[in-house]
């Protein structure tokens, strides 16, 4: 089209300020793209924070233990059976699967008792849905079988205990016996996890079953996916099949222990949309200066396409397309500043621990290490974005610029 | 110089959509910048203060043994004064420092009320109302009913612990406790107030009596479990932190009782230290955004008057003279516009502390009790965070101005004035 | 010698063996007894219980009435103490004290916590079934203790049963059908407390341990004495003695 090839060729005339402008909005997506990226990381570690150390992307339960599960009841377990892992095993994208028997307990070593959870677990399908493991700071897991148990190295410190030393569980069999487990300790935890590193010891889970008369009993098992957007998804087929296997199995994904981060997340949103819209505003307001401005400075120029017979309308388009042009190029600039910034942070990360240095008592799970994301939806948006704000913007003072005088314009009034 | 003032100003007004723009421009990221510090600060200040108020104290006396056993809440390891004398008498010992305001004692102890289906557990705080009122916002927490009174058998609940029992304020309840003998033993208090924070601690898990009561009822006659201390400036204590443990070496207390800052050791205040200063980069940045439109301006001004700088210059006006009134007329835009900015911003600051629209309630509902921060942010119009972003916005402005204005200066007064 | 000898020679050893078969008790009926002397229908005493907690000393001092397995009440008597009560009634267990304006009911995990910071569990006092209907005797053998001849019984849970201790040893005073010493043991095999009688007073008839000291092996530095200083067997006690309105009281 001859009059959006015109506007085209405007801009790259009044080169300079067109970067200028475009250097604005720019600077603009880029913040946006940024934060967006480190906000979608933020979350992505805290999901993640909880996936792999505590609730893995399905949980398997009786259904009405989960309603207790707060208290650590010993009754409504589950049988480990086969039937029930090969159920598990066919869901799409099963990845592991694990068995856990939790149970409240007091730790003692000789001289005090502190109350904590204990939690029989078999190491190696352990490690293959959580990454617990990867957390042990100092001596290793512990081997299958044996007396033996990994706790968090502030509970160990609490209790004046190190690897090497041996301690004692007391608890209550479900007949309200007592009984004792003596392990020794062959590791110590320290994870992103409060919870964990305070009140969790961990032990074989056979070890705990015997324990406590419980053989072949489990709380649940937990299972990790391939991906992590699918759980929910995924649990809800699972629960069909279970229903059908023992109708008082449930299958709960995630999501649903992960209350108060997903609920942060959401405020996170509103967040976003805020910071979005004033940016937007500061785009919004250098297109309009910049299309005042350069209508200003290219009076005679406007004046002379209406003397050649270029109609108002079509004037007002020129404008426009040249503002949408601007945008355009603001836009993937700032896509390209943000690119930059982003993939540091995707490659590097920004060590979180070290930053800020470890807080111990959030509640929520937030360190480790924070990647930037890539989030394909927020480029799009901005370039959308971008060009559409600045066609918006440009429609006013467009036709505010191509409604003056055609004389005035010539013999420009003062200039 | 005064006329170039009046040059620059007159120079403005030719051409009143063109500055109009830029000083709209600068309103705006001065506006932006006056919201986002006072949303930052309140949220920052109000985790600080919370911080101190319920948690940390400006300074905080503590046992040894019960600080690495707090979550036991034992009443083994009270603060019972120098060697035994009483913490009445450690206050006044205390209050003679200087730049110690205020020593507010606690006894914070494990305690259960039985209903119907269950034993339902919580924590008492024995503490001497007057000075809770004046040291913490508990004043306006108070949805009903007053703050308990010294020599009463009264408590003050939350909201939710009092839906969790099921009773209202007017009501008695028994409170089950354990001694600092171990004797297991239960009184009789009468609710007469409730609270309402939007703080978990506050709502959920603690309930208040008078320290008096709780020493009495735990056998703790003149103890407490914390000595909170508050000073005159809580951004300055290490005059006052030096003299109090000067204090405690002297009475050979230093070995037994910790002495702690309200910002160390406590990692999460040092979280929102670094989140301070990422803040105040965000802020420069944020004016530099609208200095961009200056720029735009400032550049085209020049183009449009070069055959006015090169006639100055051949009329014998100086470069330096040209420069400063370029900067002048720059300057000029951002004041207004930071004025302007100014005033926008704290009124929009105002609208949103007001309103109370940021809330952030659901997203609290399930962090740990130990996370004080007020759900509902306000932010705060400081008069510091104004002239802040009005010195930004006016210095900013000028320095962007300065690139083209030296172009002008620089011209080629020939050249100029063949120019079109 | 005569054949007349021998028959007197073999019905004086067979009246012997007869009479040994049939006094040997099982034990089952040993502890049976024990049970027996330890049960009390009904009686009214007065005890006092000190526990030792590294160094310090606390002492509590009470005066109950019980009446059968299922009904009890108790008073302490000592200082600290004074006017806290509690009440024991089939499963359930109240309280009362003098600053409580009203009588509370302790349920749940409470039941689990040490009274009054002794070894003893609430769960541990409202234990009301017979000995022998939760646990499983057999005689280990003979053994001495403390100068008197005791029957060494060895206790196994019976299965499924609600008790705390999984394994019990007891030195039984032949004589006198009162546990001289008493091991206890967890499920592991651990020990967790052991028991030792050391007084014995026969009061209206039978035997009766009046001073027991309790060790809790897993804490260092523990350990709580209870002292029987009188008891009234067979007390006429009416039943509306135990109930909530004499608690409130």
């Amino acid at each position: 089209m001859f009059l959006a090839k015109l506007a085209l060729k405007n801009l790259t005339r009044h080169k300079r300020r067109v970067l200028i402008t475009a250097s604005i909005i720019a600077l603009g997506m880029a913040m946006f793209l940024i934060y967006d990226s480190i906000q979608t990381g933020l979350n992505e570690l805290s999901f993640a924070n909880i996936i792999n150390l505590e609730t893995g992307h399905i949980q398997v339960v009786d259904k009405e233990y989960w309603e207790q599960r707060e208290k650590l009841p010993l009754k409504n377990l589950i049988a480990q059976s086969e039937n029930l892992s090969s159920v598990i095993k066919e869901i799409p994208y099963f990845k592991a699967a694990t068995p856990q028997l939790k149970f409240s307990a007091n730790l003692n070593n000789g001289i005090d008792q502190l109350p904590v959870l204990a939690c029989g677990i078999d190491s190696m399908t352990y490690s293959q849905v959580f990454t617990t493991k990867d957390y042990i700071i100092e001596g290793s897991m512990f081997n299958q079988g044996k007396q033996e148990t990994i706790l968090g190295k502030k509970l160990a410190n609490l209790m004046d205990l190190k690897v090497g030393d041996y301690l004692t569980l007391i608890f209550k069999t479900k007949t309200n016996t007592f009984n004792t487990i003596d392990l020794k300790i062959t590791g110590l935890l320290q994870t992103n996890n409060p919870k964990i590193n305070e009140n969790l010891v961990y032990l074989p889970l056979s070890l705990a079953q015997q324990s406590l008369n419980l053989e072949g009993k489990i709380t649940g098992m937990t299972i990790r996916l391939k991906e992590d957007g699918v759980a929910q998804q995924v649990s809800e087929d699972l629960n069909q099949s279970l229903a059908s296997l023992d109708n008082k199995l449930a299958a709960h994904s995630w999501r649903a222990s992960a209350g108060e981060v997903i609920a942060m997340s959401k405020a996170e949103t509103a967040e976003k949309l805020t910071i979005m819209s004033l940016i937007l505003l500061m785009a919004a307001v250098g297109i309009v200066n910049t299309i005042i401005l350069s209508s200003l400075e290219r009076t005679k120029e406007i004046g002379m396409m209406k003397a050649l017979g270029l109609k108002e309308n079509e004037i007002i388009f020129i404008f426009m397309v040249e503002a949408m042009g601007i945008g355009l190029i603001g836009a993937i600039l700032g896509s390209l500043l943000g690119s930059l910034v982003i993939l540091y942070f995707n490659l590097y990360g920004i060590n979180l621990t070290a930053l800020l240095g470890g807080v111990g008592d959030w509640g929520l799970p937030v360190m480790g290490r924070l990647y930037g994301y890539w989030n394909l939806s927020a480029f799009i948006f901005v370039i959308a974005f971008g060009v559409i704000i600045s066609l918006l913007s440009s429609i006013l003072p467009a036709r505010w610029v191509a409604r003056k005088d055609p004389i005035e314009a010539m013999y420009g009034i003062h200039n | 110089m005064s006329y170039l003032i009046d040059l620059a100003t007159k120079n403005l007004f030719r051409n009143k959509l063109r500055s109009f723009i830029s000083i709209l421009a600068i309103a705006l990221s001065v506006a932006l910048v006056v919201f986002v510090k006072g949303l930052v600060g309140a949220f920052i200040d109000n985790m600080y203060s919370l911080h101190i108020q319920y948690q940390a104290g400006d300074i905080k006396i503590i046992d040894q043994e019960y600080q690495k056993k707090e979550r036991l809440l034992s009443l083994n390891y009270p603060v019972d004064g120098f060697n035994g004398g009483g913490i009445k008498a450690m206050e006044g010992e205390l209050k003679r420092i200087k730049g110690i305001k205020r020593v507010i004692p606690r006894i914070k102890f494990g305690a259960a009320i039985s209903t119907e289906d269950e034993m339902i557990r919580m924590m008492g705080w024995g503490v001497e109302a007057s000075k809770e009122l004046e040291f913490t916002n508990i004043k306006d927490k108070l949805v009903e009913g007053r703050m308990v009174r010294r020599g009463q058998r009264e408590v003050v609940m939350g909201a939710d612990l009092l839906k969790k029992i099921g009773l209202k304020v007017g009501d008695k309840t028994t409170i089950l406790y354990q001694t600092s003998f171990a004797s297991f033993k239960g009184s009789t208090f009468k609710i007469v107030g409730k609270i309402k924070s939007g703080l978990k601690l506050l709502d959920e898990e603690l309930f208040y009596l008078p320290l008096d009561q709780a020493q009495k009822i735990l056998e703790m006659p003149d103890m407490a479990t914390d000595l909170l201390l508050e000073t005159d400036n809580y951004r300055d204590l290490e005059g006052v932190l030096a003299k109090v443990e000067q204090l405690f070496k002297d009475k050979s207390a230093d070995q037994r009782y910790s002495i702690i800052p309200w910002d160390k050791g406590y990692s999460m205040i040092g979280m929102l230290k670094v989140g301070e200063k990422i803040y105040n980069g965000i802020y420069i940045f944020l004016v530099i955004l609208g200095a961009f439109v200056v720029i735009n301006t400032m550049i085209m001004i020049v183009k449009e008057r070069t055959k006015e700088v090169g006639m100055m210059t051949a009329l014998g006006v100086k470069s330096k003279e040209i420069l400063s009134m370029f900067i002048i007329e720059g300057i000029i835009m951002g004041m207004v516009g930071s004025f302007l900015g100014v005033i926008v911003g704290a009124l929009i600051t105002k609208l949103t502390a007001i309103t109370g629209i940021i809330d952030y309630s659901k997203a609290m509902k399930g962090v740990s009790g130990n996370i004080l921060m007020n759900p509902i942010i306000r932010p705060e119009v400081d008069l510091s965070n104004l002239l802040y972003a009005f010195i930004l916005g006016v210095v900013v402005t000028a320095i962007t101005a300065i690139i083209p204005a030296r172009k002008a200066a620089k011209l080629d007064p020939t050249e100029a004035l063949r120019s079109n | 010698m005569s054949r007349f000898k021998i028959l007197l020679v073999t019905l004086l050893t067979s009246l012997v063996l007869l009479s040994n078969l049939a006094f040997a008790m099982t034990a089952e009926e040993i502890m049976n007894q024990v049970d027996e002397y330890h049960h009390l229908k009904s009686a009214k005493v007065e005890s006092e219980m000190i526990i030792t907690k590294g160094n310090r000393k606390l002492v509590k001092k009470m005066s109950s009435l019980i009446k059968g397995s299922k009904l009890g009440m108790t008073e302490f008597t000592n200082p600290r103490d004074r006017g806290s009560k509690f009440l024991k009634r089939g499963d359930d267990l109240w309280m009362f004290f003098p600053d409580a304006e009203d009588i509370v009911k302790i349920s749940g995990h409470m039941l689990e916590q040490g009274m009054m910071g002794s070894d003893f569990s609430y769960k541990d006092m409202m234990e009301s079934a017979k000995l022998t209907d939760l646990y499983d005797f057999k005689i280990l053998g003979e053994k001495e203790y403390q100068g008197r001849s005791c029957y060494l019984i060895e206790g196994i849970k019976k299965e499924g049963k609600d008790a705390s201790y999984y394994r019990r040893v007891d030195w039984v005073d032949k004589e006198r059908y009162v546990p001289l010493k008493e091991e206890l043991y967890a499920q592991s095999g651990r020990l967790l407390k052991i028991m030792e009688t050391k007084k014995v007073d026969k009061i209206d008839g039978r035997w009766f341990a009046t001073h027991q000291v309790i060790d809790n092996k897993l804490k260092r530095g523990t350990e709580t004495e209870y002292r029987v200083n009188s008891i009234e067997f067979d007390a006429d006690i009416p039943d509306n003695s135990f109930s909530l309105r004499n608690l409130r009281r």
